[in-house]
């Protein structure tokens, strides 16, 4: 068993223990906040902004492993960056459908087309989404992660733009952390803090299962070529 | 005030995000499995092979 393999187990442990403590503190011990935004329905944030948070995270994992892989043509950099992208489109995925449920509730309209921050993180989302096609269409391996490394810097470009548009043009979408109107609750903050920490190692041991698949799919291809030569 | 409608809200919105990942890891482990069987099958014609 492989090292990578080895640390997959303990690291869902933590992942399932940190996500039961913190749906328990989202739904249990965080202030309803009657005055926020939504009441219980505020409860959402927990999920929306870890899975937004996550989102984050993983298409700058993407970015980085794509700019190594184009300095040094290791492919295991190639493998990190494919598999954080899709990762970073699971969450995307996640953050931009809970968010509607909120803003439904609150506003009375699942999508605001005005609100900038919106319209970055779908633009986000869309850009990842062609990556992830761009991926799966190009056959040559080499030529697609080299084609992917340059596609991701683009959507890179796309995270501080969403992360920050409702801090720079203040809009509808609420702004929940560094705001000057002040902060959350305690236990609305702490339980902030620990969906964030759940979620992060939720994606790292996603990360280590999806990164297993391609090390797989190598070993597949490796084989492939020997059984050619040994039975062709 | 909480509504229970938007109660429905909340209850939608944690379902989606736990089917989702429970979907993804289905995704994974199906995936994983079909590589897995194809390596083991292509290792035995191999070993045959060579016998």
């Amino acid at each position: 068993m492989s090292r990578q393999q080895s640390l997959r187990i303990p690291v869902l442990a933590v992942a399932a223990a940190l996500t039961l403590v913190a749906v328990y503190m989202a739904l249990m011990f965080a202030s309803s906040a009657p005055d926020v935004d939504g009441g219980d329905v505020q409860r959402i944030m927990y999920l929306h902004v870890a899975s937004a948070w996550v989102s984050y995270v993983a298409f700058a994992v993407t970015f980085v492993a794509g700019i190594m892989y184009l300095r040094t043509r290791d492919l295991r950099w190639d493998a990190n960056a494919l598999s954080s992208a899709e990762l970073g489109v699971l969450f995307c995925t996640l953050a931009i459908t809970t968010g509607p449920m909120w803003a439904k509730a609150v506003w009375g309209v699942y999508w605001r087309w005005a609100d900038l921050k919106l319209l970055m993180t779908l633009v986000l989302w869309l850009v990842f989404i062609a990556y992830l096609a761009l991926r799966a269409n190009t056959p040559d391996r080499r030529m697609g992660a080299s084609m992917g490394a340059v596609f991701s810097s683009v959507g890179m470009l796309c995270v501080p733009l969403s992360f920050a548009a409702n801090r720079i043009w203040t809009q509808y979408h609420p702004t929940v952390i560094g705001t000057s109107k002040g902060g959350l609750q305690v236990s609305m903050g702490a339980t902030l803090g620990v969906a964030v920490v759940a979620f992060t190692v939720l994606y790292i041991f996603l990360m280590l299962a999806r990164v297993g698949i391609e090390r797989a799919r190598d070993e597949l291809e490796e084989l492939k070529q020997k059984a050619g030569d040994h039975l062709g | 005030m909480t509504t229970l409608a938007d109660l429905v809200f909340l209850y939608a919105a944690y379902t989606i995000v736990w089917a989702g990942v429970f979907l993804y890891c289905m995704y994974l482990a199906l995936q994983l499995r079909g590589i897995e069987r194809e390596i083991s099958s292509l290792k035995e014609a191999i070993d045959g092979r060579g016998k």
